[in-house]
């Protein structure tokens, strides 16, 4: 990378407790996710810009990293929003969290005040779902019955 | 059509068909050929306009949307920021093991 803007990655409050949950799930996920943002801010990596899309509204200054454990899947998302502070490139780390469901996605427009009303209550029913089931409560997905 | 008039609010699926139109309008009247709003349910949401015309407006239009960023950020206000350092000390992690991870993970991605 050849880029010579300096930048700055810094990580809200939210994004920095969802590193503290994933590192009580998984204490050598919890250390990638900080590896990463090492590499972001070094400047080795850089993630691939989102869409803007019906189901999570416009989040095409938001830009995703893929990462996992060793060896596997890339099981989980860390999602920076790119802005520009006085020339300074800030990447701001704003949602840590596992992709299945696009719930990463979800909460990252939710955080940022953009998710579109009609996706709200999908949002809170995929939130309560990861909730239940970290809670050890998980109820099968399948079809809800009207 | 005066701004301070009461808009008449295209549909989505209207303006949609009518965006060449409007276009070729505005390419040949300028700022001339005025605004064309557009919203679902004759709620007006965005307003298409001559590219002249926002030249003109553009200054304001982006101390509008500085200050609209302003705003959204202000509303997550109360959300500290944290550096690698601050958060590494916070989580409890060595520095020198989030060096040896950044280093592996970079080798697996080359």
């Amino acid at each position: 990378m050849t880029d010579t803007t300096p930048v700055r990655v810094v990580v809200t409050e939210h994004a920095a407790s969802d590193i503290e949950r994933l590192k009580t799930d998984s204490e050598r996920l919890g250390l990638r996710a900080l590896a990463l943002i090492q590499l972001l801010g070094d400047g080795k990596i850089s993630g691939q810009p989102l869409k803007d899309v019906a189901r999570y509204g416009d989040l095409r200054d938001c830009f995703k990293v893929y990462f996992g454990e060793t060896g596997t899947a890339a099981t989980h998302r860390l999602v920076y929003q790119e802005t520009d502070d006085g020339g300074i490139e800030v990447k701001e780390v704003v949602a840590v969290e596992q992709r299945g469901d696009d719930y990463v996605y979800l909460l990252v427009a939710n955080r940022l005040k953009r998710l579109p009303a009609e996706t709200k209550r999908a949002f809170n029913r995929v939130h309560q779902q990861v909730i239940a089931r970290r809670s050890g409560a998980a109820k099968p997905v399948g079809k809800r019955k009207r | 059509m005066a701004l301070t008039d009461r808009p008449e609010v295209h549909p989505i699926r209207e303006a949609r068909a009518s965006l060449p139109a409007v276009a070729r309008s505005f390419g040949e009247r300028g700022i001339a050929a005025g605004v064309y709003y557009l919203g679902a349910h004759r709620k007006p949401e965005a307003v298409l306009v001559p590219v002249d015309l926002f030249d003109a407006l553009k200054s304001q239009a982006e101390d509008l949307i500085i200050a609209a960023r302003v705003s959204e950020r202000d509303a997550m206000g109360d959300e500290r920021r944290y550096t690698l350092e601050q958060l590494t000390d916070r989580l409890g992690f060595d520095p020198h093991d989030v060096e040896v991870a950044a280093k592996q993970m970079l080798a697996e991605r080359e």
